[in-house]
């Protein structure tokens, strides 16, 4: 038994509703109750994604279920204090599954809203209370606060063990003529209020048919890339989080992987000029995405040092942050750039290079997708078997590093063409690849950081006070790194064993290789 | 979870009263609580309004399982659940004989409870019998009663000669006072005497008052409808005391 929801009409009769179930039950006092709320979630809706929400009710911050908006979890936070990142918050176990679910994203403030409820407890003749109806308006608070509510439901609550009771309840509800239906009263009242919950996916499947042309696909593909770094922007400038970045990036990244992917699609003009445009849009922000992600890796490096060495690291990241503020800068002015601009107007409306292909763009670009997406697909994945085949104990860090960029062309080349394949067999695909990658990029990141420290270290004025301790710091530090690197690398051969293993090999032969080819 | 036994061999010593009083306040708290009624008189689920359905007995009970998740009902209260008893209930010990492994019954139909609820409070029927023994092996906590009379004190005496003779844990066993009238030099005297083979006592005294007596006639735990009573004051007082006690044991 559920709590069922009903939609109510803007002037709902509430007093013609308990006429309607005075028949079957003893109507208790109505109990009414109201109060402010505020709501969060994640730019990319990762509590709404989990059909959970995340409210504030003064002093108190608590996970409801959505529709029923049934408490899971609640905690004490200061009313002064806007919860933002999980690491903020006091220890609770909310706190916990919060850092679980945004991870290192921050929490937005979508709403403030007023609530009132009225709750209508159903008995039977032993005055028990068998079922509940309870009675929801949610309206604007805050700066623009109204009365006028932009969601109003009446929720029928059951009591456990009062199935049939329920159940008559319902009737009676149904005979007043409103309808079951699914968005519980805070869902709905941020769809009035203009958000689009769920709204931001950066990898939504692009709908292709097989037969569509080429080029219509490919410029599908680049429109959905440059929405997703549109709707990034804001929260660049804004700073909230580093994901915001980080999402951009990979953005860029995918659309400049389909231009080397399909390169005959595209006029070759065109396709210079976006390929110039998304290299800078790449290059300007690299320096930001990484000390971000050095920043991000504070708490790890910190446990990774012995605690006498742990306080001496501290100028490091200091110096970071410095650093850091410059390199916003000069992303910033990237965003501002008329380059910029003219980039996004290439990817959004099209222009030589995307813009009626079909009609300008050379043939491939009018035959079907859906062999080129094979070819593509297969290509990269022989040429990646080849590589790792070769891969050895003495084969330097520099294959690993070609075949991880292989491996990232092959991700995005099976995520951009996934609509023309059966969904299950995608999702094996990328579950098996997304191991290695795991693996390759660990690898990477181990080394990258690695180079980083010496690099720090390299430039470091041993007069400055505290550069001795810091130095020691680093070097613990890279000593550590340096030992899961080497770890990382001895994991490689069984992660890639598993990659090629017949039944992956198999899948791809059977999805991807054209008739006759050899496997 | 932690299951919390409410017994005592006598009967009419503020068993039940106790039970419920506090069962709602382990809810009042947050905590996912069911209270089962194991007395075939249904005192608990008659104060909460709720009776079992008609096909609920003492032999769908020791089956289990679905049987047992089908007849629980929500009380008036959040987080606080009730199973029914039945008239039947006074056959579960010829049932339980019937048995394989007849005395570890009960534990075993409580543990699949487990995700659903922090506390079980079994409210048991007097009288030492197969049912009680399911009980005392079943529950983390037995809180015995114990009105500060000669003839009660004796029979928590008597308890603890049984466990100590059945081998069962006496760690478990917890008296606390209810019913207690200060006026009374017995219950004075019972109240002040520290040794009084009790080895494990609860400080918190509940008092005779009329107002839980009434609770019959409105049918709400005291510590729901008249919260500011000095009878609810006793009962949350001793309710940290018993959470302080389930603290010190080990997870389970």
């Amino acid at each position: 038994m559920e709590t069922a929801i009903y939609a109510l009409p803007d002037r709902f009769d509430f007093d013609g509703l308990k006429e309607g179930l005075q028949a079957a039950f003893h109507l208790a006092e109505e109990r009414r109750r109201a109060f402010s709320l505020e709501v969060f979630d994640t730019f990319d809706w990762r509590l709404y994604a989990r059909g959970q929400l995340l409210v504030r009710e003064g002093a108190v911050l608590k996970v409801l279920e959505a529709p029923s908006d049934r408490e899971v979890i609640r905690a004490a936070i200061s009313p002064r204090q806007r919860p933002r990142f999980w690491w903020d918050l006091p220890e609770s176990p909310l706190r916990q599954v919060l850092r679980e679910v945004l991870d290192v994203r921050a929490l937005r403030l979508l709403a403030r809203l007023r609530q009132g409820v009225r709750t209508l407890d159903l008995r039977n003749a032993e005055e028990k209370t068998v079922a509940r109806v309870v009675w929801e308006a949610v309206a604007r608070a805050g700066k623009h606060a109204s009365r006028e509510p932009l969601a109003q439901v009446c929720k029928l609550v059951p009591v456990r063990g009062y199935r049939q009771e329920w159940a008559a309840a319902a009737r009676a509800l149904a005979s007043c003529g409103i309808d079951r239906q699914t968005g519980g009263p805070i869902v709905l009242a941020l769809k009035a209020s203009g958000h689009r919950p769920g709204g931001y996916a950066p990898k939504a499947d692009i709908p292709l048919w097989p037969e569509m042309p080429a080029g219509a696909a490919a410029r599908a593909i680049l429109a959905h890339l440059g929405q997703v770094m549109g709707a990034n922007e804001d929260g660049i400038r804004r700073d909230i989080d580093t994901e915001f970045l980080h999402d951009f990036r990979v953005a860029v990244r995918r659309a400049r992987s389909l231009l080397s992917l399909l390169p005959g699609v595209f006029d070759p003009q065109g396709r210079h000029a976006l390929k110039a445009g998304l290299q800078a849009a790449g290059r300007v922000t690299t320096g930001l995405r990484d000390l971000d992600v050095y920043l991000l890796q504070q708490p790890r490096y910190e446990a990774l040092l012995p605690d006498r060495l742990r306080p001496a690291i501290a100028p490091l990241f200091a110096s970071l942050k410095r650093r850091r503020g410059r390199e916003r800068r000069k992303t910033l002015a990237f965003l501002d750039a008329g380059a910029y601009r003219e980039l996004r107007g290439h990817l959004n409306e099209g222009t030589s290079a995307v813009a009626d292909l079909e009609r300008l763009a050379p043939d491939p670009a009018r035959g079907p997708i859906k062999p080129l997406a094979d070819r593509v697909i297969f290509k990269h994945y022989r040429k990646i078997i080849k590589a790792g085949r070769r891969i050895g104990g003495s084969t330097p860090d520099s294959d690993l590093h070609r075949l991880r960029i292989e491996c990232k062309k092959l991700r995005y080349a099976i995520e951009f063409f996934a609509t023309l394949y059966p969904a299950a067999e995608i999702q094996d695909l990328i579950k098996q690849l997304k191991s290695l990658q795991d693996n390759l990029g660990r690898f990477n990141d181990l080394a990258v950081q690695q180079e980083f420290l010496h690099t720090f270290l390299a430039r470091l004025d041993g007069r400055t006070p505290g550069a001795i301790g810091l130095a020691a710091a680093i070097g613990a530090l890279i000593g550590r790194l340096h030992r899961e690197h080497d770890r990382v690398r001895e994991a490689f051969r069984e992660v890639f064993a598993a990659f090629q293993a017949p039944d992956n090999h198999l899948r791809y032969v059977r999805l991807f290789a054209a008739p006759g080819e050899p496997a | 979870m932690k299951i919390l036994a409410f017994y005592n061999i006598k009967g009419g010593v503020g068993k039940t009263a106790s039970c419920v009083n506090l069962a709602y306040l382990a809810a009042a708290e947050r905590a996912p609580t069911l209270l089962c009624d194991l007395d075939p008189q249904g005192s608990a689920s008659y104060y909460f309004r709720i009776s079992a359905s008609p096909k609920f007995d003492s032999r769908k009970f020791l089956k289990g399982g679905r049987k047992i998740a089908k007849n629980i009902k929500g009380t008036d209260f959040e987080h606080l659940d009730l199973l029914p008893s039945d008239l039947s209930f006074r056959h579960l010990d010829i049932l339980l004989d019937d048995r394989k492994r007849s005395r570890r019954r009960l534990g075993e139909l409580l543990r699949p409870l487990a995700d659903q609820y922090r506390y079980i409070f079994l409210d048991c029927p007097p009288n030492i019998t197969l049912m009680s023994e399911n009980v005392f092996l079943a529950a983390d906590c037995i809180f015995v009663p114990v009105i500060p009379t000669v003839l009660s004190v004796r029979t928590l005496e008597q308890l603890q000669v049984f466990f100590r003779e059945g081998g069962y844990d006496h760690r478990r066993l917890w008296a606390f006072f209810p019913m207690v009238e200060k006026r009374k030099g017995m219950h004075r005297h019972f109240l002040a005497d520290p040794e009084l083979t009790m080895p494990r006592r609860l400080q918190t005294a509940i008092p005779y008052l009329s107002e839980i007596e009434k609770m019959g006639f409105y049918r709400q735990p005291l510590t729901h409808h008249r919260p500011a009573s000095p009878g609810s004051a006793a009962y949350r007082a001793l309710w940290g005391e018993m959470q302080a006690v389930m603290d010190g044991l080990p997870a389970s």
